[in-house]
């Protein structure tokens, strides 16, 4: 599959590295504390914990939504307090994400919305057709290029979610929740889409509650409680080793 | 340029900003065109006006024009003046009798005899020189400077001129006012595209640009709304004024500046939207990481 190639300024630094990283909201206490961790390029990590545990904080701190409290967030080698507004935006073209609630846009047309990414970068717009309309084409979605989120189902929106997401051919893909809402095929397919921009070299992380989908891939995963982080071999492995 | 954001069909904000910058426009309009026009009458006035005036000689008749006989004299001698002569009794009674009708009752009026004088190069010094000259023959006499009351009107049309342009003034704040909060309130309405924008890796440059742009077209769209409505307006302002004796009003036209006033107005209001749209945008994109 032919996907869009963006640059980053160092391809070698590793894509996640956080140094004592803790986050909270306001003046609430912290969802996050004391998380050091580094996701080298070409990993796969399910990201995994109680609902209300902090997955979705941890991923607005890695796409950028939220800067952390205290100490350091490297994406690309780059300190992103310290990184300008407009070196933000370039480092957010080499993310993928996919939204906890997808965040499409209603008044754009699925082509459009997964165009976005293409189209905020500058892409030309022969290059966004040529790229959007086969991607859409393999998440299955061929006739659907005109339609509103909202004449879409669930499982979808979540296609074009991800379509949106790995359009850019980020080096860093954030997946909340993915497979949530979508029948075991689709999830099947979806998760083979990530897998093989895993093995292309992208860092992977998918956030999910699916125990069933956790344990039928082989990757390790990180582990929220309590506001600390650690990181569990895949549940595979263990079942292999029992 | 392409839009990434609602079309003003698919938004509640929509037409609002076309809509005030229309109204604002058709005020300004007016208001230009009026202080354009009495600029216009100003002008019409001094070039017709300022060279002449009229000494009244009160008093019987014979012995009136006598005296003013002598005034004529007296002003023909002095410095800057180009022209004077006594208005024969009998077309000063000419003029009256429209009016009066009986021609006896007009001749036993205590009419006072008119000198009509035509200065050379009006200025102070000259009615000063003429002043002293009539009043050395006829102490009564009264001289007419058209002026006097040329000036109250012109001070008076001049007022007008100045609040007109405060009128554009403040058409113009209140556009601009409108625009900041249009935006402002349209923002709450697009937070979840400029989030989305702004997630996917949109620079804040590019997302402001997408707002100012469509707040120009969208003031662009109103501003020449404005001004085909305020057109007819003018059109029927101008018929009636030329309906009217040209003696009492002076043909009104519009100095040719004004209608590039005219013109600038949508354009002005577009530069407003530009640059408070982008400012409101830019505002609430530093609000985000
Ligand atoms: N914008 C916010 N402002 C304040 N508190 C928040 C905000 N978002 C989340 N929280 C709180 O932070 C905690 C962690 O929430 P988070 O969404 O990260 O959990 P999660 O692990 O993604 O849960 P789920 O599995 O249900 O998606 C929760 O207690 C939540 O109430
Ligand atoms: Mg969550």
């Amino acid at each position: 599959m032919a996907l869009f190639r963006t640059k980053t300024k160092e391809p070698d630094a590793d894509p996640v590295r956080l140094d004592g990283v803790a986050f909270r909201y306001g003046n609430s206490p912290n969802i996050l504390s004391d998380l050091s961790l580094t996701l080298p390029a070409g990993s796969f990590h399910f990201l995994t914990g109680a609902s209300g545990a902090g997955k979705t904080s941890l991923l607005s701190l890695l796409y950028l939504s939220n800067l952390p409290t205290e100490g350091k967030l490297s994406l690309f080698g780059q300190d992103v307090a310290k990184a300008s507004r407009n070196r933000r935006a370039t480092i957010r073209r080499s993310l993928g994400v996919v939204f906890q609630d997808f965040r499409l846009l209603d008044h754009l047309s699925a082509f459009d919305n997964v165009a976005l990414p293409l189209r905020v970068a500058g892409v030309s717009e022969e290059n966004v057709k040529a790229y959007v309309s086969e991607l859409l084409g393999w998440v299955g979605l061929d006739g659907l290029f005109e339609a509103r989120p909202e004449v879409l189902s669930g499982g979808q929106k979540q296609r074009v979610a991800i379509a949106r997401a790995v359009v850019g051919s980020p080096k860093l893909i954030l997946a909340d929740e993915p497979p949530g809402t979508v029948d075991d095929a689709i999830a099947e397919r979806l998760m083979q889409l990530f897998v093989e921009l895993h093995k292309l070299g992208a860092c992977v992380i998918v956030a999910t509650h699916n125990e069933h989908l956790v344990s039928r891939f082989p990757f390790p995963r990180l582990h929220i409680e309590r506001g600390t982080l650690s990181v569990l071999p895949a549940v595979s492995h263990i079942e292999a080793g029992e | 340029m392409r839009s990434d954001l609602p079309t003003p069909r698919q938004s509640t904000m929509g037409h609002f900003i076309a809509g005030i910058v229309a109204v604002l426009v058709f005020i300004s309009g007016i208001a230009v065109s009026a202080a354009g026009s009495i600029g216009g009458l100003l002008d019409t006035w001094n070039a017709s006006v300022t060279g002449t005036l009229t000494v009244q000689v009160p008093g019987e008749a014979k012995a009136a024009d006598k005296l003013a006989e002598s005034v004529r004299d007296a002003l023909l001698k002095t410095e800057g003046v180009k022209r004077a002569g006594v208005v024969p009794r009998a077309q000063a009674q000419a003029l009256l009798r429209p009016w009066l009708g009986d021609a006896k009752l007009i001749a036993d009026l205590p009419l006072p005899a008119l000198v009509d004088v035509e200065l050379a190069a009006p200025s102070t010094l000259t009615l000063e020189r003429v002043d002293a000259a009539v009043k050395a023959v006829a102490p009564a006499a009264i001289i007419d400077d058209h002026r006097v009351w040329l000036n109250r009107i012109a001070e008076f049309a001049q007022a007008l001129g100045y609040i007109a342009f405060i009128l554009i003034g403040l058409a113009l704040a209140a556009l601009t006012l409108t625009v900041v909060f249009a935006t402002r309130a349209s923002l709450t309405e697009y937070t979840q595209t400029i989030e989305v924008l702004h997630l996917v890796g949109a620079r804040d440059g590019y997302i402001a640009s997408q707002f100012s742009w469509r707040a120009v077209r969208q003031a662009l769209w109103g501003g020449v709304i404005g001004l085909l409505a305020f057109a007819p307006t003018l059109l029927a302002l101008s018929w009636f004024a030329r309906r009217i004796d040209p003696g009492v009003l002076p043909p009104i036209s519009l100095p040719l500046p004004y209608w590039g006033g005219l013109a600038a107005l949508p354009v002005a209001a577009a530069v407003i939207a530009f640059v408070a749209a982008r400012a409101t945008v830019a505002r609430a994109l530093r609000a985000m990481v």
